[in-house]
């Protein structure tokens, strides 16, 4: 009896471990395995394991590292404007103004569009000739400028179709955590004489740190894997100018289905997300 | 009384046999079985006209021989992955591949694919002959024959064409299509307004394959080529610097092109001219339909077309090089009715059906088809078609890792044409890469 009562919870959680098992644990494995070769999917039978010369040859090519550094630009970029502009809008929604109601039905319409559709959208939105922007903007005298052909711009267009549709996400989750922060906790704080600036600082920060560290960290993880955004609207291009890793990944394994370089560059993407979002859980003293 | 019934009973059972033997065996006599019956082929296609002319053409084939015939029309993106993913796997799916000639090492180094000389010379199919004759030398050398056999049926053959807008010409007071790159350059300076709103030329330089395809066509043009015959790479050579300086100055320096064609494909391209924001493109002669469309064009009725412009040579006449582009059907190794497949795929390209298939809507790869006075009173520019390919078109280089290639270079050269490096930079780097993956298959000692 005892022992069954012991056993009964590691029973209750092995289905769920064979299936984290079956589709996340076996597919990394044989991704790892996958990238120690060398071979076109088309030639499955003139595999050469090459050990970790996939990794090498990414390393030493100096495009990884450009890519690198734009998924880093685009990441960071990203992040920090849904953030900035996701909170700020929580906030306004949490004091229950007038038309909150109407705006909080619609805000989350980008989110729940599919992505390549928004996608498709943006890339005519930014058109050199057609779109919509450049046509407000010679409205004004402005432009036309070639958001999706000029190397400096065309991330630019990237990143900011990137937070039109992930801004909504970060403005669901926190405004559901700016929701619990105790409000007796304001309230004495205004007896005390606290301004805006300190409530905010001393109060809602601190009450929101888990929340916030756990948002910030699923938006890395999205920002990181996203290759859909930039297959439809720029395919990496002008040149190289927003060749994300995670494209890069796409293109070698479903256009050249250079299966093993393809797996080599996705566990250097895998490993460098977990870094990083490690980090930020320990930063944010998330415990999963 | 029960003697009686036993007796009726019978004779009604014996009756009854017998008429079930006779009949079917009329219906035996009356229909013999046909050479195909029961098999069952499944063949991918591009989508489009030449796609859809297949479709309307395989019922009758269905009808001849009995074989039932899915055809699935694909994109060409979708039809890539489901070809290579099921050529991985055995090739269970498709009993033919649709493949360009570049591929088609890709496909016969790895089994993929079947040769074709045994159906060809055992004579399998009742209802047609190959014919091979009435295809340009060229196009089998580059779709079909290697090391003593053929490996494709040739099906879709493209070409580059110079389409031009006769009414803008007119208004710029030009009364020919240029002949050479200079003329296009002095032509397209002439219809490219200042502000922006009507350009004098249109190309495409998308990345990849879009680039590369367009280097190829004016490296040929200059009189270079990507490889000499011992598979050194020839791109950074003085014909290869002209051919990408040029396609950079037709941006950068002569502004002919709209400035973001660096983005433009097969569509944008198309889309450029039939709404008269271009006026004269090299595109391939398949879209040429769409254009044709009073539906969906603005210059239905309004554009001309000729050979692309070339290089005036000392002699006087005029070098005009540019792509080949060439799909054929090879039979997949795992493929259950390989017979079948062929000689629905030779009934496909008989002389009288791939008549049917041009006026259809698909872009023949014979020579006969394309001066049948049939297609000729349908299709004006078919004899032009027919010549380009006999006489201008140059294939891409044939080599097993063809994508993984041209993607790279196909990276290098977009650098160049956006300023992410200089043109004596992207050239060298292709050199290397390309001599690289030459070694690393083997072709260069």
């Amino acid at each position: 009896m005892i022992n069954n009562k012991k056993l009964f919870p590691y029973l209750l959680v092995t289905p769920t471990l064979l299936l984290i098992l079956l589709v996340a644990i076996y597919p990394l494995i044989y991704l790892f395995r996958s990238s120690l070769y060398d071979f076109v999917l088309i030639r499955q039978s003139q595999k050469v394991f090459v050990g970790l010369g996939n990794y090498w040859e990414l390393i030493t090519n100096r495009d990884f590292w450009f890519s690198f550094l734009i998924t880093l630009e685009y990441v960071l970029s990203s992040l920090f404007i849904t953030f900035l502009l996701g909170f700020g809008v929580a906030l306004v929604l949490n004091e229950k103004l007038r038309f909150t109601r109407i705006f909080r039905s619609i805000y989350l319409l980008p989110m729940v569009a599919t992505p390549v559709i928004v996608a498709l959208t943006w890339r005519h939105i930014w058109d050199y000739r057609f779109g919509i922007i450049n046509f407000f903007l010679g409205k004004l005298g402005l432009g036309p400028f070639l958001w999706l052909a000029d190397t400096k711009l065309a991330l630019v267009s990237i990143i900011i179709t990137d937070v039109w549709q992930w801004t909504p996400f970060v403005i669901l989750v926190l405004g559901a955590g700016l929701a619990v922060v105790p409000t007796d906790l304001y309230e004495a704080a205004m007896v005390d004489g606290c301004s805006v600036w300190q409530r905010f600082l001393y109060i809602t920060l601190p009450s929101m740190k888990k929340i916030i560290g756990l948002t910030i960290a699923i938006r890395v993880m999205d920002l990181f894997r996203n290759a859909d955004l930039v297959y439809v609207v720029t395919s990496g291009g002008p040149g190289i100018s927003t060749e994300v890793l995670a494209y890069s990944v796409f293109r070698k394994a479903f256009v050249s289905f250079q299966i093993g370089k393809a797996a080599a560059l996705a566990i250097i993407l895998v490993m460098l997300t977990t870094i990083i979002v490690k980090n930020l859980l320990d930063r944010f003293e998330i415990k999963l | 009384m029960k003697t009686i019934k036993f007796y009726v009973i019978l004779l009604l059972m014996v009756a009854f046999t017998f008429s079930m033997v006779f009949f079917m065996g009329i219906n035996c006599n009356a229909e013999e079985k046909k050479p195909f019956e029961g098999a069952e082929i499944t063949i991918p296609v591009l989508a489009g006209p030449p796609g859809e002319a297949v479709k309307e053409l395989a019922p009758e084939f269905e009808a001849l021989s009995g074989v039932k015939i899915n055809i699935e029309i694909l994109s060409h993106d979708e039809m890539w992955k489901k070809m290579e993913l099921d050529a991985a796997s055995g090739g269970k799916n498709f009993d033919a591949y649709h493949i360009n000639y570049f591929k088609l090492d890709e496909y016969r180094n790895s089994g993929a694919i079947i040769p074709l000389k045994q159906y060809i010379e055992e004579d399998i199919s009742p209802y047609s002959d190959p014919e091979w004759d009435d295809y340009a030398k060229a196009l089998i050398d580059a779709m079909s024959a290697r090391e003593g056999d053929y490996w494709a049926i040739p099906h879709m053959g493209d070409t580059r064409l110079l389409w031009y807008n006769k009414e803008l010409f007119e208004e710029a007071g030009l009364s020919r299509p240029p002949d050479t790159w200079e003329e296009y350059i002095e032509y397209g300076k002439k219809m490219t307004k200042e502000d922006g709103s009507q350009y004098g030329a249109g190309n495409e330089f998308q990345k990849y394959i879009y680039t590369i395809d367009m280097f190829h066509a004016f490296l040929a043009s200059f009189g270079g080529s990507f490889f000499d015959e011992n598979w050194n790479s020839q791109m950074n050579s003085p014909e290869g610097k002209k051919a990408l300086q040029f396609m950079y100055d037709l941006m950068h320096k002569y502004k002919i092109v709209p400035p973001d064609v660096v983005n433009w494909g097969h569509t944008e391209l198309t889309n450029g001219i039939v709404t008269g924001y271009v006026a004269m493109v090299t595109q391939w002669h398949c879209f040429i339909p769409e254009a044709e469309n009073p539906n969906s064009s603005l210059v239905a009725g309004k554009l001309g077309y000729a050979l692309v412009p070339g290089v005036k040579q000392p002699d006087g006449s005029i070098r005009r090089r540019d792509s080949l582009g060439c799909w054929g059907f090879a039979i997949s190794s795992g493929s259950k009715y390989p017979e079948a497949t062929y000689a629905f795929l030779e009934w496909l390209k008989s002389p009288e059906i791939d008549v049917r298939y041009a006026l259809a809507g698909g872009t023949s790869t014979r020579v006969s088809t394309n001066n049948d006075p049939r297609v000729v009173k349908e299709i004006s520019y078919a004899p032009l078609i027919g010549q380009s390919l006999s006489e201008v078109t140059m294939p891409l280089p044939i080599i097993p890792n063809f994508t993984e290639w041209s993607d790279a270079i196909g990276t290098e050269i977009h650098k160049a044409l956006v300023d992410q490096l200089t043109i004596e930079k992207a050239l060298i780097n292709c050199g290397n890469i390309s001599n690289k993956f030459m070694e690393d298959i083997g072709y260069k000692k």
